[in-house]
């Protein structure tokens, strides 16, 4: 229910991957619109940010020394992903603003499931300096649909 | 109340000597002098962070950001402020603006999850505008 029309929502998920953790590993967080049955939810963007388990910086050159630079992201809102396919961490993680807009917005309904599933795609086993937790955060709007 | 219409306004919360070694949930109330005929719109935030001691450049950067407006939190969670602080130009802009009407409170909540050594001077700023209700 929101507060204001529109209302601006950052949605945050923060997935943990131990030491050992195998190529294919996902680690798949639910977010909680809190939306009525009259109101939509609009996701313009992503952003993300790696830090270890003391919650230090993880940078894209540390996950380098075991081959651990390699991760995907997927949207599934409702009994979809959207975007179809799943798409490069590691990418936006590299930029500068470590942000990507998607070219026109995620729409999630009332009742539909909104999930973020990060995926270890490495070389190998998560290296013993590079336990790591992806922070995932949504950008959106939540707004109440007019008939 | 407003010297022009809009008036732009840059509101700072400073979470000084923020230390890390354990959990934390700190508040910062921001007052917006604001009149009863006028709206107060928060269109972006920047945060940065300093390792108070020195002034380098922080390392930690998993802790969460809540905005509490009147009774409410806008966003409806806390999200994570240290996506913005490793960000180059360290500025979220939101999709669309929180709007803040007379009377209502506005608190910002800084909470750091995990444990850390180190004492860090965090700043967060709301980059908004007063304006008069028309």
């Amino acid at each position: 229910m929101v507060n204001q029309n529109p209302q601006p929502e950052l949605y945050t998920t923060r997935h943990g991957f131990n030491e050992g953790a195998t190529v294919g590993t996902v680690n798949t967080q639910q977010i909680y619109t809190s939306q009525s049955f009259n109101e939509e939810v609009r996701i313009y963007g992503m952003k993300v940010n790696f830090v270890n388990r003391s919650g230090n910086d993880q940078t894209y050159q540390g996950l380098q020394v075991d081959g651990d630079y390699l991760w995907e992201v997927s949207i599934q809102a409702g009994p979809n992903r959207i975007p179809s396919n799943a798409f490069s961490l590691s990418d936006i993680m590299k930029t500068g603003e470590q942000t990507i807009a998607f070219s026109n917005p995620v729409l999630i309904l009332h009742r539909q499931p909104l999930q973020v599933s990060v995926e270890f795609r490495g070389v190998g086993p998560i290296g013993n300096t590079d336990e790591v937790v992806a922070i995932v955060t949504l950008i959106a709007e939540q707004y109440i649909r007019h008939e | 109340m407003v010297n022009q219409d809009p008036q732009p306004e840059i509101f700072t919360a400073n979470f000084n000597n923020v230390d890390t070694t354990g959990a934390n949930t700190l508040s910062n109330v921001i007052y917006t002098n604001q009149g009863h005929a006028e709206q107060v719109l928060l269109y972006a935030m920047k945060v940065d962070g300093v390792i108070s001691s020195s002034g380098a450049v922080m390392d930690f950067q998993d802790f969460e950001i809540t905005i509490s407006v009147g009774a409410n939190n806008i966003p409806t969670y806390a999200f994570d402020g240290g996506v913005i602080c490793t960000m180059r130009d360290k500025t979220i802009s939101f999709a669309c603006p929180i709007a803040i009407n007379f009377k209502q409170p506005l608190i910002i909540t800084l909470t750091n999850p995990v444990a850390n050594a180190g004492i860090n001077d965090i700043t967060i700023t709301l980059i908004g505008e007063t304006m008069i209700l028309k």
